[in-house]
């Protein structure tokens, strides 16, 4: 059974269409957490299962997001794990709300590490380019903000849910000098830009990243004008199932959302909506993460690291058994 | 002092009355032309001086269009290089209204004929994206669609002002499948597409394209894919300015085209920049279709020569620098 509370938020429109990973993982683990902590099941086996149910429902709100999936298959892990040890009910839902805010809390922490790393590649009177709403971006941005640097922000407005202008609001209220362009104008402000840096829904194991629909070509954008293109994401981004042939899938997203429903009614048009793309590795110059910098090309280093533990598939069974045997 | 047929045209332009870069073109030459034949001078330099003043009116009257410097100068590059003294007035005067016809009856018919030649680079089963509404880079669409052709088009909705919804529209209405996509998401359709055709605001003289904001950022994305780019540009989009070193200006629009002001205080304290159009280096055009015919960018200077003359920096003063201007829906 899914609790209205997980329904409520797939389908909160502002956190699936207009929120970096970040926070995506942090409202789908605090709902996971709360239905699981109210559920009224008595058996083991029905609790798992409605913990299992839940999770797998709650990553529809964004199919192509690491650090969700990531974080939700944690919970379920751990509480299937309990559960084979022969824990009860009440003890499965602490381990539900322990993993479930420990993972949240590392996450968090990671927000915070970057911010620190990443401030230090951010210079007194640097133009900085964004793109999209990240939370690891303002927190870096903020931080160097803080520290008396004098940032100059470029935001793109993001068509078609314009979460920029979310992103101009908190630049301007942390009082940082914030010009909203729309996405286009991208290339003629390039000249005047020092830096591009933008977050990641996923990391792959070849060093690109999938982020909102854009981004890619700000980076080609941005490598030809020999502006550096900084990406910061937490290793939980990182998408262990691509070591393996796995395609990050891109999801389309409601046609509506670029033309309203009212508009050019025409026989033969078609819309598209693809929400993200992929961003070449060679369009990259750093990933910032909270263990540290790296280079694109090493984020298979990163995804070596984590495939044990964090590994999430939509085939898991059979990648797990795969993953098994390549230990 | 210009006769009174040729004084009102000046004045519709000035008051926007005429609209439309071909448009405001004819009309500039249709009112020098009026004012050569209507000219009583006794002599060819005093015919030459009652032209001359002409145009400087002329040019003033929008010192923002593209196309009326360059109307002007087409017809007194030819009028001054056929004007000696040992010729009559008449027959001066008769180069300048030839001149004057030519060059009206070559705008009108530019866009049909771009089409036609634009047409030839189109294959069956080719996919197609275009950016913006350009009549030239639709005359080549809808030409090729005409022949038979089968192809589909990528339409970007082209933000701010969706221009892409005017393009799409015509495209179907002709019967040509059209998919709407995000001007964010041309990078991730190129591998699907065979060519982007663009239209032009100006192109200068190193073969440069100024066009609709993002038309560099789709060029880059398909330079990238190996997909061919064209530009649709008739031959009076040129910049004969560019030739001595001008830059065309980059007109900057109100904020308000990209958020309300009710949105804006919202946010607080931003800048909200807009600029209609950006540049797009040669490197990434792989043709210009012009109603003469196919061009590399580089060969923009020969029409630039061919059509408006050398430019002596001397001449600069009268031929201002414009900046582009954007004109809502109006198809030239």
């Amino acid at each position: 059974m899914i609790h209205k509370d997980v329904r409520a938020i797939v389908d909160d429109v502002h956190i699936r269409q207009m929120r970096g990973g970040t926070v995506v993982t942090h409202a789908a683990l605090t709902a996971l957490r709360s239905t699981s902590l109210a559920s009224t099941v008595t058996s083991t086996k029905d609790f798992v299962s409605y913990v299992e149910e839940n999770a797998n429902y709650l990553r529809r709100i964004r199919a192509a997001s690491i650090p969700l999936t990531n974080g939700l298959r944690y919970v379920v892990s751990e509480v299937q794990q309990a559960a084979k040890r022969g824990a009860g009910v009440e003890e499965l839902k602490r381990v539900v709300s322990d993993s479930a805010l420990g993972f949240d809390r590392k996450l968090e922490e990671s927000i915070r590490q970057i911010a620190e790393i990443g401030a230090r590649r951010l210079k007194s009177g640097d133009v900085i380019i964004t793109h999209s709403y990240s939370s690891s971006v303002l927190a870096i941005l903020k931080k160097a903000h803080q520290q008396g640097k004098r940032l100059k922000v470029f935001v793109t407005e993001t068509r078609p849910e314009l979460e920029g202008r979310d992103v101009a609001r908190e630049l301007a209220t942390e009082g940082i000098d914030t010009t909203l362009i729309i996405d286009s104008a991208v290339s003629h402000f390039i000249e005047d830009s020092d830096k591009v840096m933008v977050g990641a829904e996923a990391v792959a194991a070849n060093g690109a990243i999938v982020n909102k629909i854009g981004t890619a070509m700000i980076a080609a954008v941005a490598q030809r004008a020999r502006v550096r293109v900084f990406v910061a994401a937490s290793t939980y981004k990182f998408s262990p199932e691509t070591m393996f042939g796995e395609l990050i899938e891109i999801e389309e997203r409601s046609s509506s959302y670029v033309l309203d429903d009212t508009e050019l009614k025409l026989p033969n048009l078609k819309v598209r909506n693809p929400a993200f793309d992929v961003t070449s590795p060679q369009d990259i110059d750093l990933i910032i993460t909270e263990r540290g910098v790296i280079p694109p090309q090493a984020a298979i280093m990163i995804v070596r690291e984590q495939k044990g533990p964090l590994l999430f598939t939509p085939h898991e069974a059979g990648l797990e058994k795969f993953l098994h045997e390549a230990d | 002092m210009l006769p009174k047929d040729a004084l009102k045209i000046a004045e519709d332009i000035r008051d926007m009355r005429i609209r439309g870069a071909g448009q405001i073109a004819r009309s500039a030459v249709e009112a020098l032309e009026i004012t050569a034949r209507e000219s009583k001078a006794r002599d060819v330099k005093e015919f030459l001086e009652e032209l001359t003043n002409a145009s400087h009116t002329l040019l003033r009257t929008r010192p923002t269009a593209v196309s009326l410097p360059n109307g002007i100068r087409y017809v007194m590059h030819r009028v001054s290089t056929g004007a000696e003294p040992s010729k009559s007035v008449d027959e001066i005067r008769n180069v300048a209204v030839v001149a004057a016809k030519t060059f009206i009856e070559n705008t009108r018919t530019a866009v049909e004929r771009i089409g036609e030649i634009g047409a030839r680079r189109i294959r069956d089963g080719d996919v197609l994206l275009t950016h913006c509404n350009s009549s030239a880079a639709l005359s080549v669409m809808k030409n090729a669609w005409a022949n038979g052709k089968k192809f589909e088009v990528f339409v970007t909705e082209t933000r701010p002002r969706f221009q892409g919804h005017i393009t799409a529209a015509e495209l179907c209405k002709t019967g040509i499948p059209v998919t709407m996509i995000l001007d964010d998401a041309v990078r991730y359709f190129m591998q699907e597409v065979d060519k982007v055709i663009v239209g032009a605001d100006a192109i200068t003289a190193n073969g440069a394209l100024v066009n609709k904001i993002g038309t560099s950022m789709v060029a880059l994305a398909a330079h990238e894919a190996k997909v061919k780019v064209y530009a649709a540009a008739e031959t009076y989009k040129f910049s004969p300015e560019t030739m001595i070193g001008d830059l065309v200006r980059i007109e900057e629009r109100d904020p308000n085209e990209i958020i309300s002001q009710k949105e804006l205080d919202k946010i607080g304290l931003i800048k909200v920049r807009n600029p209609a159009f950006d540049v797009t280096p040669p490197e990434f055009i792989d043709l210009i279709i012009t109603e003469w015919g196919i061009i590399p960018p580089l060969g923009a200077t020969l029409i630039l020569q061919d059509v408006f003359g050398v430019l002596t920096p001397e001449e600069l003063h009268e031929y201002q620098t414009y900046e582009l201007e954007e004109v809502w829906g109006s198809v030239t």
